[in-house]
């Protein structure tokens, strides 16, 4: 089958690669009808996560038809079942699962020893990302092996579009998730730092629980995509105006009642904090770009809440940690736990109260990957994201 | 009347008793430090060409070429038993201090005895029985009865499954986990043989990224089934 793989930073490949093969009980095969970039693949795209090898597949959010299933998923799942995954890959059966904590779950990771090292304890494992995660094959291919598939996979309902589904995979899930942690009952500022398909689940999410939400973006296009389809009340371009001085102004001094950072490692800041972070992390001195994660804290009002949604994966340097005490902040994070969100977000969507088909900005085939990746790394011709669809394209 | 010399035996005994800290992890890391090392100083100046440059440089390229093939934790073919290994250690730092302790000349008398002193004090360190982690107590938590548990544990085919590398002691003791929240394992077992156990007790199957097509391994791959204690591979 084709599949893009990881070809080392900045490159990817597509390459003809073995057929996925059920090996245990609880598995399926799926062909693959819609797959995406994320955000975070750019961060294996990057080279920034170091246990990734030459030949990973990428991907992590996707959807399918079954066309193979396990003894143990067979009564969840059947052949033909059209079906979106959750990319966190986890048992259902353990502490966490069951408490539908599923990102993580203590048995998804194969290589859990290694993450055991860097981080004290192991997420689930996550299609295509990287071997701190599993090792698994990714989904940015013609066909996918999932793991406990009885648990990851849910049938998508007629009427509900693939561009709709899709993102019930990942972002939007993240972006719900997110709104979650908020812990919003309604009439609260939230401010939501970057407006790329997280960013705007989040803020969609938000505005869904009746929140007054402030996008924060640098690119134009994506601002207005937060007030004219996500729901955003306000916009600021944080390479134009002070972000903190703004939000106080916006709400009478105060500060946001809760702030989400839908950035994560690799954050684009202006000026001298911004070049001091790219050369550290350049030279490997520091493993992200922080600089959403400081303002943040700076910008939240006191006793306010941080939903950490971008992906970060090892130190920060110059971290406020006084700010976040001294304000008595929350700080809450956390991998999407998608399978307890999927079928919720079908049905939002089914009721016609979040939508997110625009974001599939770019269809484009997986012979042209490194294109992809690129358009979508450079967010080129306002690119929100770039969608495979490989089972279309080899019919 | 003066104190009795101890024998042979007795000293034999007193080194059995001497503390050794140093696991086969921290002695892989020791080796490779020293073999590169030990490369290093032999082509500096005043050291290359001499004998005492000859002598680190042989001894460096060796150290390096048999820790690669050792079968320990930072091993990259694992072909040679750690002991094997710690008698090359003591025989090559022998040789070393031996063939150094003839020569006249300070440089190249000093460094080799030396090296060859400071590798058997590692040698005499380091527990020959590999790292100690590998047999401590550990536990881990399963959402299941402790009469599953128990069953399961006592079982020889689930035993081969979880432990297939024969490392399980059989030795366990079952605590209520508190909050209602399953049992917790209590055994001196390796984190692979619970982890496997647990996946198979919770989840009925061992977690694998086979099946699909993985990365072509390189430099990491040499690293990182040292680390994995998981179920890859295993199913």
């Amino acid at each position: 089958m084709k599949a893009v793989t990881w070809a080392g930073p900045n490159r990817v490949t597509c390459e003809e690669t073995p057929d996925p093969a059920i090996v245990n009980p609880r598995d399926a095969i799926l062909k693959v009808t819609a797959t995406t970039i994320c955000g975070s693949d750019l961060h294996l795209y990057d080279g920034y996560v170091p246990a990734m090898q030459r030949g990973d597949i990428l991907g992590h959010e996707f959807m399918g038809e079954v066309v193979e299933v396990g003894t143990g998923a067979a009564s969840a799942l059947a052949i033909g079942d059209r079906v979106v995954v959750s990319p966190m890959i986890s048992c259902g059966n353990c502490y966490f699962c069951r408490r539908e904590l599923y990102s993580m779950c203590d048995n998804g990771n194969p290589d859990a020893a290694l993450p055991e090292a860097v981080w004290g304890h192991s997420p689930c494992g996550i299609f295509g990302y990287s071997h701190l995660t599993g090792g698994y094959a990714g989904s940015h291919a013609e066909y996918v092996r999932v793991p406990y598939a009885d648990t990851g996979a849910v049938k998508v309902p007629e009427g509900i579009a693939d561009t709709q589904a899709l993102f019930c995979s990942d972002a939007l899930a993240t972006g719900y998730f997110g709104a979650e942690l908020c812990d919003l009952r309604g009439g609260e500022v939230v401010a939501v730092w970057g407006a790329g398909a997280v960013g705007l689940s989040a803020i969609s999410s938000c505005a869904l629980r009746g929140a007054r939400v402030v996008a924060i973006d640098r690119i134009p296009e994506r601002l207005a995509l937060a007030v004219e389809r996500a729901g955003a009340s306000d916009a600021l371009d944080f390479t134009k105006v002070d972000v903190v001085e703004a939000l106080k102004e916006l709400t009478g001094g105060r500060g946001p009642d809760a702030c989400i950072d839908a950035v994560g490692m690799e954050a684009h800041a202006p000026g001298l904090q911004g070049a001091y972070d790219r050369v550290k992390q350049a030279v490997r001195m520091e493993s992200e770009r922080p600089y959403v994660m400081r303002e943040v804290i700076q910008a939240c009002r006191k006793g306010g809440t941080i939903a950490m949604l971008g992906v970060y994966g090892g130190f920060l340097d110059k971290f406020p940690i006084g700010a976040l005490m001294n304000k008595g902040l929350q700080l809450r994070t956390g991998q999407v736990h998608a399978q307890r969100y999927i079928g919720r977000l079908l049905e939002h969507i089914e009721r016609g109260e979040l939508d997110p088909s625009y974001y599939a900005t770019h269809a484009m085939d997986l012979g042209d990957a490194q294109e992809a990746y690129q358009t979508f790394k450079q967010k080129r011709d306002d690119c929100v994201r770039v969608v495979f669809r490989p089972a279309a394209a080899a019919a | 009347m003066a104190p009795r010399t101890p024998g042979i035996t007795g000293w034999l005994s007193r080194l059995q008793k001497i503390p050794r800290p140093i696991g086969s992890r921290l002695h892989g890391a020791l080796d490779y430090l020293t073999g590169t090392t030990l490369v290093g100083v032999s082509r500096l100046p005043g050291v290359r060409g001499r004998f005492a440059g000859q002598a680190l440089l042989t001894a460096g390229a060796a150290h390096l070429a048999y820790s690669l093939v050792t079968d320990y934790e930072l091993g990259a073919l694992r072909k040679l038993p750690y002991r094997v290994h710690l008698v090359l250690d003591a025989a090559g730092a022998g040789a070393l201090a031996l063939a150094g302790a003839v020569r006249s000349d300070p440089i190249d008398r000093f460094l080799p005895v030396g090296v060859g002193l400071y590798e058997l004090g590692a040698v005499l360190l380091s527990d020959p029985h590999g790292t100690p982690h590998a047999v401590e107590r550990r536990s881990v938590t399963v959402e299941r009865g402790e009469e599953e548990v128990r069953a399961f544990l006592q079982d020889p085919a689930n035993i081969r499954s979880f432990s297939p590398e024969g490392t399980w002691s059989g030795e366990f003791e079952l605590r209520a986990a508190p909050g209602d929240r399953g049992v917790e394992i209590h055994a001196p077992a390796s984190p692979a043989d619970l982890r496997r156990a647990k996946q198979l007790l919770e989840a009925g199957e061992l977690a694998t990224a086979e099946g699909g097509a993985a990365g072509r391994r390189g430099v990491l791959s040499a690293i990182l089934p040292s680390l994995d204690t998981g179920a890859d591979g295993a199913s």
